[in-house]
């Protein structure tokens, strides 16, 4: 470090040092909560969040909700991106505000948009029986696969602009070069995009994934009481039940497992890659 | 009454709009009261209640005559008084509700939590309130009722019963049921087999058993509502032909469909709303004064007028014209055909029961 840029260090701590404050403080009662203190002090809570069959279930739907999600997202924003990165012009621009406009707007406007399109007699349903296409409506929402629709629609935004960004600086010489020996264009993707976009891929199922773990509004209404995950469990369970003890040994739960995630994916493709996307 | 988190959070987003001065994120919006209280005056008492049209209502039936009388301004906060609000609220030490709306049941719990101030019957007059109702940490002021809402273009001879309910062969449709569980598992029980007067003295683990196993033998036909308004939604959209949903939606349903929807007052679940104050509340014996005043008739019947809420204190009765009879669950005849919740039973296990159905019902 340079002495002259001392003071600017001094800046960026004093910084550090309040976010650190307001994360650290009440992190630290949210973990000491866990533990039931203040109050009757124990590991009551992290036994009971073991053996309870109810927060099993729940962590195994939040899961597989999650990963399902990621998968599709990713893969469609990976689609995505590719096209985005092959048009030019007006169809480049149209391509990106269609997923940039999404983007904008609250996930509960969106979730119950979604209910208004999926539900028995909404819009889905209606023409496809219009068309004759099926003869009773399909069980598109307040179950798992109207969970799904609606997060995958909230999550490839997060999925597509990582990509982008990283299909955006491959050289475009690399495509040329492989091009000029020959290669098909499944060859020049297999070998020269997906390497060079793999650890973007990599973060935006990272950044896709931790981002599900975390929802609330879309499967509380587009689930219809089917699908809880752990967000709607551990609200229900500070405001109606307060069983705040439960409710903190979970949060500590999540927040360990994506530690863990994330130090996995560290692990597989540095942390400095991956925090450098896009 | 107690509601979801779900339309509690919606109620803060809403709140969180109207106060966006405050650039705050969205978990401010629960800390927002904790802030509001230093510009309060001195002089005011502040009632939280679940928002909406209770707003306004409870300021024009209780609120202002109030005002009138002390001299003490009366604000109604839409802030939704969940009971791990109040918890959170008097654990803080920063007590802003001075009145909150509630049930009997969780007045009963947050009273042995230590978090209620107890009602003083010397100036609450326990003779105005519903006999049998009557709770040591709150005041039932208002009823409302589970009751089995249909659609009659489906019915049209006579109201279905809960065995219909669970007929899906004889009346194809979709049904609906709370998903947060009160008012959810006693149809289930009921068209087990199980008698009303046994409902709340079986196990409660064979409650939660009887009454998960018949809601899931209804595969797909069933649908779980979490708001109030979610509920009156499925039935406009013929999303359902019948469900359990409160008497007060299902009087607004009556009036916004013309009457094709209706509803049963028979084996609906009678609930005490209950008003609580918080431990340490600033406004002291004034919210104790200023419950006693809920209980006159004349107010009650603004609040039945305005939002279908039944009165707490019987005599209001005498006040009821024929079409607020047909509104008020506590009204004698409506009161006959239901069964009326077991606040003791709901005190001592909603919360596992709760957890427990909202968990079963998932699948």
């Amino acid at each position: 470090m340079r002495t002259a840029d001392a003071p600017y260090w001094s800046f960026a701590w004093v910084a550090t040092a309040i976010i650190a404050f307001l994360y650290v403080v009440p992190m630290a009662g949210l973990v000491l909560a866990s533990f039931g203190i203040p109050g009757e002090p124990g590991f009551s809570a992290y036994v009971d969040l073991v053996q309870s069959p109810a927060v099993r279930n729940v962590v195994w739907v939040t899961f597989r909700v999650s990963v399902l999600t990621t998968v599709i997202s990713v893969t469609l924003g990976y689609v995505l991106a590719l096209s985005i990165i092959h048009l030019d012009g007006g169809a480049r621009s149209i391509l990106l505000a269609l997923v940039v406009i999404p983007f904008w707007l609250s996930a509960l406007v969106r979730a119950l948009a979604w209910l208004i399109l999926l539900r028995n007699n909404g819009l889905a349903n209606e023409t496809l029986l219009a068309l004759g296409v099926i003869s009773e409506p399909l069980r598109l929402a307040r179950n798992e696969l109207g969970v799904l629709i609606a997060m995958v629609h909230f999550c490839v935004p997060f999925a597509t602009f990582p990509l982008l960004g990283a299909m955006t600086a491959i050289d475009s010489r690399h495509v040329m070069a492989g091009r000029s020996l020959g290669a098909s264009q499944a060859r020049i993707w297999r070998d020269i995009y997906l390497p060079l976009t793999m650890p973007s891929l990599v973060a935006a199922a990272f950044l896709v994934f931790v981002l599900c773990l975390g929802f609330f509004v879309t499967p509380a209404i587009v689930g219809g009481g089917r699908v809880v995950m752990l967000s709607e469990y551990i609200s229900f369970s500070v405001l109606v039940t307060l069983r705040w003890t439960a409710a903190a040994a979970l949060s500590v739960g999540i927040l360990l497992a994506t530690l863990a995630f994330v130090a996995i994916i560290a692990r597989l493709i540095g942390f400095r890659r991956m925090v450098e996307v896009g | 009454m107690i509601i979801s988190p779900m339309q509690a959070h919606k109620r803060d987003l809403t709140a969180m709009r109207r106060r966006n001065f405050l650039k705050l994120g969205a978990g401010a919006a629960m800390a927002m009261p904790f802030v509001s209280r230093s510009w309060a005056q001195t002089n005011e008492l502040t009632i939280a209640n679940f928002g909406g049209d209770a707003v306004e209502a409870t300021k024009v039936a209780y609120g202002d005559p109030f005002t009138k009388e002390t001299g003490i301004a009366v604000r109604v906060d839409g802030a939704s008084p969940l009971p791990g609000k109040i918890k959170a609220m008097v654990d803080s030490g920063n007590i802003v509700w001075d009145v909150c709306d509630g049930d009997g049941f969780t007045s009963e719990q947050l009273g042995k939590a230590g978090v209620l101030e107890e009602i003083d019957y010397s100036i609450v007059n326990r003779s105005m309130i519903r006999p049998g109702f009557v709770f040591p940490y709150g005041v039932h002021t208002y009823s409302y009722s589970y009751v089995l809402a249909y659609d009659k273009t489906k019915f049209p001879n006579a109201p279905p019963t809960f065995t219909d309910f669970f007929n899906t062969a004889k009346y194809p449709g979709k049904r609906t049921l709370w998903k947060y569980q009160c008012g959810a598992t006693e149809p289930c029980l009921l068209a087990a087999g199980v008698k009303p007067s046994e409902i709340y003295s079986i196990a409660p683990e064979e409650h939660l058993k009887i009454a998960l196993e018949k809601a899931k033998s209804l595969g797909n036909d069933i649908v779980y509502w979490d708001s109030g308004a979610d509920s009156q939604q499925m039935f406009i959209d013929e999303e359902v032909v019948m469900g359990v949903i409160w008497s007060s939606r299902a009087a607004n349903l009556e009036k916004d469909t013309g009457g094709r929807v209706t509803w049963t007052w028979s084996q609906g679940l009678f609930c005490p709303g209950a008003y609580v104050i918080p431990k340490g509340a600033p406004a002291g014996k004034d919210a104790q004064r200023f419950i006693a005043s809920v209980l006159i008739p004349e107010r009650q019947i603004v609040a039945l007028e305005k939002l279908a809420q039944g009165p707490g204190n019987p005599a209001a009765e005498a006040l009821e014209t024929d079409a607020m009879k047909r509104l008020d669950p506590g009204f004698a005849p409506n009161f006959k055909q239901q069964i009326a919740r077991d606040e003791a039973w709901y005190a001592k296990n909603y919360d596992t029961i709760a957890a427990a159905w909202f968990d079963g019902i998932a699948n």
